[in-house]
């Protein structure tokens, strides 16, 4: 079967870029947007049509099947493969590997019989689907070959990329209307949505940090739409200059991998890994942070998420598009693609620990924040923490499930706060006026979105975090450690009910009332380091295109649209990934391998821990902020801290940023003062030493005479005295 | 055919001389460009990559007795160059097209004729009177038509550039003599199996002394300090053949004759060469922002790129040093239109200085927009040529163990240059212009002519950074013949 189509899903929405960029403004403002959405509708219907292709060519497997499989694996074939890997490193003998060797083939071909007997179809020819063709080559090396890999997760990340993106721009077409640079804005959003469906299309790493870094790119255009805004400057700069931070330790681990491995491709990559690793810890340790490195940028993970709270300054559509379908999902999207790469060496429990400090760290921001796009940014981070925790549990499949999850019921929450800030002309949940009353259908899809996040069953959020917890269950069983990460992950899950039930309550059943942190959240993060004055900042924020000020109103057709769409597929998407349908998106999206499932009966105790605190967070919040039942505030200097983000902000510019912009001063002194007046000083000496000998030109004979006389008595005094010492 | 790529500028910078007539120098000097573009353009397409090695040789002899003839010939190392020396300098002729001076179109025929001498000859005598050659054209046209410190800035060009051509004569005569088997020989062919017989300590000396002109010319920090002086007070044409061309000598000629001719002096001189890439690509992307002449700083940003390609060569590996040529190639184009839109900018507002513009891009939003698109091609951003030059130069000095920590550090000189670039345009193309620019600059937007001499350098970045295939079997082809040397 030929797929080559799917490259197609990327192509279109780039073809409307250029199209919009050239010819935008000639479209006129309707047009250029209809043709971006055009574009996108017509990718998410090849998407899915690849998707039902693959999921036709892929191997179903039986449950039962399955289970029997990873029981095997755990019982009998894991502790094997470790003491053969052991006696590997120790460097037993020969026999005794031999030994190993043989009773590992014969576990091999038990396990084959199982996974045979476990798949009711078998996997179609040519899958997963693949293609490859020149692009940068070398002799004598593999150099970059362009390829692309479609297999069950590329397919899934296909569709759901295209399918979040489509909506957002549909939600656009609405909520920017009121824009002048509205074919800019959609030219940027399409080229990013055609950069992450491209990069998960591809099969090569260094294509996908090409498309990573198209990422970046675009995401620095987006944030800083309103670039005419110093705030929006600073935080377009600052989220680029750290992201591509993060990119160093990608690059660097991209050639660490070329080096080790010959190849960036993928495919031979999952082949070649467990081989050339298991032989090479330190070089799996080494590749695996590298990577995450990268991904931590991307992916907003402490103590690289500063980027990411200033990327609010982009139009809210922008916001959902980073914090759902791209650019955070590409860093979980990586790890996710390079697991074999990264699970053989010791990266895995740094992995988990960042991730497990930045679910919590975020978690324990998100309360302190008024404005509504602040609070979703940190459950971002928040949420990419979980998925950073299920990465370095090894559970591999949790992270991509709680993406995917995560990817609906945001982009959801984005939107809908857009469609509040569109409706009540604030950002702040204080000031807006009992949304409950005059916005029902945003309230319900909040209701969602928000029930989601916070982990209530049946939707999307609930089953995906459980299997976030649960990989971090098997985890702490075979080391301690784990067990307190997932303490922390239960506190972060506590404060994610509670801070998102705030919002709701705050903005949705409460009358407007002056917001208590209205400057707060102003004047610091990007813009700390220019030390604006209260002035500056107001004169600033008259930038912002909303600011309208007439009653609460119920957004119109495509936002509605938009957001019925993405609540309902959150949670077709969550019941999918469920054991109550058999775990049916775990059985077609797995690796390579068998997809690894846990019975239901396994996983009830995860369910009811869950939910408990899920409630316990949103009864807090209700206490606390929808009934007032308890006057219970924050004291002054705790909120403070939290709202100056721990003073992390501003130690990046102190302990980075300023000591950089000295030191450009002063080599540029240098430069200028020192090394090059060096180079003058050359030419200076040159010229002084011409004056000195010009002085011997004097023009007049008998000085000439006199010279040529005593050189002449020289050379015949040196001859002289040579032939007499020398006996010539 | 080579040959008329060299003789036909020459003849028509000549023919300038003779009818001394403004009309008559502009549209000759413009047609021969053209003429050799489409020309280069068809050499580069008709090369034979399955057959590799030198093609079109010409050989004509000359001085034959003391070993020097006129042999011309191309490979896949020097015909992306002979294609942009003679693009870049059809569009260095464009940009200057305001003025009514003849003269300097002529300097730019001559200047066009040199470098063609300097990327096709296989003499080494004449690879040395082309690139003495290149200095003087440019030594006028910065000192003539430069702005108000001209004469101090092409002196020190002249003379910083004359300092290394010694070492360089050094170089190649004494080669000449002691690989000449027998006589003396300046052929390159001939070189290539002589040259690696020499002895050691001597082969060290000329690789060194070869090393010190073409850093010069690269430059490399600590001996870039005349560039930024010759980059700002050159006209707009100048800095295009400077930045995209002449920069290239040096990297070019590091591989042609140092990396090929002496490998294993190469080998002992390499922490040195990725020690100066490592200090060019912090150093000079530091110094860099630190500067508040627009043209200055993105003179010091060529010393951060040309860092890469300093890096790449030091890793003498096949992606390295794919990757230092297809870094030059890059730097060429996008560096090239960079000093183009500068130009049209301090045409409209006379000034260079970063803080006397602002909201550029509100003002002229298409010129805007391209200045935006070419910084952002400085900054290395994927889809533009340089992406793909700047990681292959660290990817391939990170495969050879003994370079891999400068790889490491010269990764960070990514951040520093993309730092540079945003911070660049924040100030110069965003926020809004003030009253007193809007009354005081002449802010039209770009016109056609301007329009059409950009186009081609746009396309070009965005083509090699997408279809890299269109370039890299040629750099492939030249890079291996390097290697074959290095015994890899």
């Amino acid at each position: 079967m030929n797929l080559s189509y799917a490259w197609l899903v990327p192509l279109l929405p780039a073809l409307a870029f250029l199209v919009n960029i050239l010819l935008g403004y000639r479209l006129g403002k309707r047009g250029a947007a209809y043709l971006s959405l055009a574009a996108m509708i017509l990718a998410s219907l090849i998407a899915t049509s690849v998707l039902f292709a693959v999921y036709r060519a892929a191997p179903r497997w039986e449950k039962v099947g399955v289970y029997e499989i990873i029981e095997f694996e755990k019982a009998e074939y894991q502790p094997l493969y470790e003491s053969y890997r052991e006696a590997l490193q120790r460097g037993a003998g020969e026999g005794r590997l031999e030994q190993l060797r043989h009773n590992l083939h014969q576990l091999e071909d038990d396990l084959h019989h199982l996974i045979e007997k476990a798949q009711s179809h078998h996997p179609a020819e040519g899958f997963p689907f693949t293609s490859e063709s020149t692009w940068l080559s070398i002799q004598g090396e593999e150099g970059i070959p362009w390829g692309m890999l479609l297999d069950p997760f590329a397919a899934l990340m296909l569709f759901m990329v295209a399918f979040v993106s489509m909506l957002i721009h549909l939600f656009s077409i609405e909520y920017m209307a009121g824009e002048d640079r509205y074919p800019t804005f959609f030219a940027y959003i399409s080229l990013f949505s055609a950069a992450m469906l491209a990069m998960v299309l591809s099969r090569n790493l260094f294509h996908v940090l090409l498309f990573w870094e198209v990422m970046g790119v675009m995401s620095y255009l987006l944030i800083g739409f309103f670039y005419k805004k110093i705030s929006a400057q600073q935080a377009m700069k600052k989220a680029f200059l750290v992201t591509k931070l993060a990119d160093i330790g990608l690059i660097i681990g991209l050639a660490l991998i070329y080096r080790h491995f010959g190849t960036l491709d993928i495919v031979r990559l999952h082949q070649l890994a467990p081989e050339l690793l298991a032989a090479a810890p330190a070089v799996a340790t080494a590749i695996g942070l590298l990577l995450f490195i990268g991904a931590m940028g991307k992916s907003a993970q402490f103590p690289l998420h500063i980027w990411l709270l200033d990327a609010m300054e982009g139009p809210t559509p922008v916001s959902a598009m980073i914090h759902a379908a791209t650019m955070v999902a590409a860093g979980v999207y990586l790890m996710a693609r390079a697991h074999p790469l990264i699970t053989l060496g010791a990266a895995p429990g740094y992995i988990a620990t960042i991730g497990a400090i930045t679910a919590l760290f975020a978690a324990m921001l998100a309360p302190a924040f008024a404005d509504i796009k602040k609070i979703l940014a940190w459950s971002t981070v928040s949420q990419l923490g979980f998925m950073f925790i299920a990465l370095g549990s090894l559970g591999w499949f949790a992270a991509v499930f709680h993406l995917i999850a995560h990817a609906f019921f945001k982009a959801l929450l984005f939107l809908c706060s857009g469609s509040m800030i569109h409706g009540s002309g604030t950002q702040d949940i204080f000031e807006m006026d009992k949304l409950a009353k005059h916005m029902p259908s945003t309230r319900i899809s909040f209701i969602i979105g928000g029930l989601s996040l916070a982990g209530i069953v049946p939707f999307a959020g609930f089953w995906s975090k459980d299997e976030v917890l649960l990989a971090l269950k098997h985890a702490a069983s075979d080391n301690w450690g784990y067990g307190i990460l997932l303490l922390m992950a239960y506190a972060a899950s506590l404060l994610t009910a509670f801070y998102i039930a705030r919002a709701y309550f705050i903005a949705f059943e409460k009358p407007s009332q002056p917001s208590p942190w209205a400057a707060a959240s102003w004047n610091q993060g990007a813009l700390a380091e220019l030390n604006m004055s209260a002035e500056d900042v107001k004169q600033d924020k008259a930038h912002d295109h909303h600011h309208l000020h007439h009653p609460p109103h119920e957004s119109g057709l495509y936002i509605s649209l938009a957001l019925w769409l993405l609540a309902g597929s959150a949670t077709v998407i969550g019941l999918l990934g469920s054991p109550i349908f058999g775990n049916a998106l775990q059985r077609f999206v797995y690796q390579g391998h068998v997809p690894h499932l846990e019975p239901l009966a396994v996983q009830i105790p995860g369910f009811i821990i869950g939910t408990v605190i899920a409630v316990t967070g949103i009864g807090l919040a209700y206490l606390l902020y929808g009934g007032e039942l308890l006057k219970l505030r924050a004291p002054e200097a705790l909120t403070q801290v939290l709202q100056k983000r721990f003073y992390l902000d501003e130690l990046a510019y102190k302990l980075i940023a300023n000591p950089l912009t000295q030191l450009r001063q002063l080599l540029a002194h240098i430069d200028r003062h020192y090394l090059d007046r060096a180079i003058d000083l050359g030419a200076w000496l040159v010229q002084i030493l011409a004056d000195a000998l010009r002085r011997l030109q004097t023009g007049r004979l008998e000085h000439y005479l006199w010279t040529i006389a005593a050189a002449a008595l020289a050379i015949v005094l040196f001859f002289s005295l040579s032939s007499s010492t020398g006996g010539l | 055919m080579l040959s008329l790529l060299i003789f036909l500028p020459f003849l028509a910078a000549l023919a300038s001389l003779i009818f001394r007539q403004e009309d008559v120098s502009k549209w000759l000097s413009l047609a021969v460009a053209a003429l050799t573009s489409l020309l280069s353009l068809g050499l580069w397409l008709g090369y034979d990559l399955a057959q590799g090695g030198f093609q079109y040789v010409q050989d004509i002899p000359w001085l034959s007795t003391l070993g020097i003839n006129l042999n011309l010939a191309a490979d896949g190392l020097s015909l992306p160059f002979l294609f942009l020396s003679a693009l870049l300098t059809l569009i260095a002729i464009l940009s200057e097209w305001q003025r009514k001076d003849g003269a300097i179109f002529s300097l730019f025929m001559l200047l066009e004729a040199a470098l063609m001498g300097v990327f096709a000859s296989l003499d080494l005598i004449i690879f040395f009177i082309a690139f003495e050659l290149a200095l003087i054209p440019m030594f006028f046209i910065i000192g003539v038509w430069g702005y108000d410190n001209r004469r101090y800035a092409s002196l020190k060009f002249l003379l910083y550039s004359l300092v290394g051509s010694v070492f360089l004569l050094i170089g190649i005569l004494s080669l000449g003599f002691l690989a000449g088997d027998g006589g003396v020989s300046f052929d390159y062919r001939q070189l290539l199996l002589t040259a690696p017989l020499i002895a050691k300590t001597p082969a060290l000396l000329i690789c060194l002394a070869l090393s010190i002109a073409f850093l010069i010319k690269l430059p490399s920090v600590p001996f870039h300090t005349w560039l930024p002086h010759a980059h700002t007070q050159a006209p707009t044409g100048g800095s295009i053949m400077l930045a995209g061309l002449l920069l290239k000598m040096g990297g070019y000629g590091l591989i042609r004759f140092n990396v090929s001719l002496f490998p294993e002096a190469m080998q002992t001189l390499q922490p040195f060469f990725a020690l100066l890439a490592v200090l060019s690509l912090l150093y000079g992307g530091m110094v860099a922002l630190g500067q508040s002449d627009l043209k200055q700083l993105i003179a010091y940003s060529s010393v951060n790129h040309m860092g890469f390609v300093l890096l790449g060569i030091a890793s003498l590996t096949a992606f390295g040093l794919h990757g230092a040529v297809y870094q030059m190639v890059a730097h060429g184009v996008i560096t090239g239109l960079l000093f183009l839109l500068i130009g049209m900018l301090s045409h409209r507002t006379h000034t260079r200085s970063i803080a006397a513009l602002k909201g550029m891009y509100t003002a002229m939003p298409i010129l805007g927009g391209l200045m935006w698109l070419a910084m952002l091609g400085g900054a290395g951003i994927p889809g533009m040529a340089g992406f793909i030059g700047e990681f292959q130069a660290i990817l391939g000095a990170f495969q050879n163990p003994s370079t891999s920590l400068w790889a490491v550090l010269g990764a960070f000189g990514i951040l520093v240059n993309a730092a540079l670039m945003l911070w660049t345009i924040q100030r110069v193309l965003q926020g809004e212009p003030s009253e007193q620019m809007k009354a005081n600059y002449d802010l039209h937007d770009i016109t056609s002519l301007e329009l059409l001499s950009a186009l081609p350098l746009i396309l070009l970045a965005l083509i090699w950074g997408f279809l890299p295939q269109s370039l890299s079997p040629y750099i492939d082809v030249g890079v291996q013949s390097a290697l074959s040397q290095l015994g890899f």
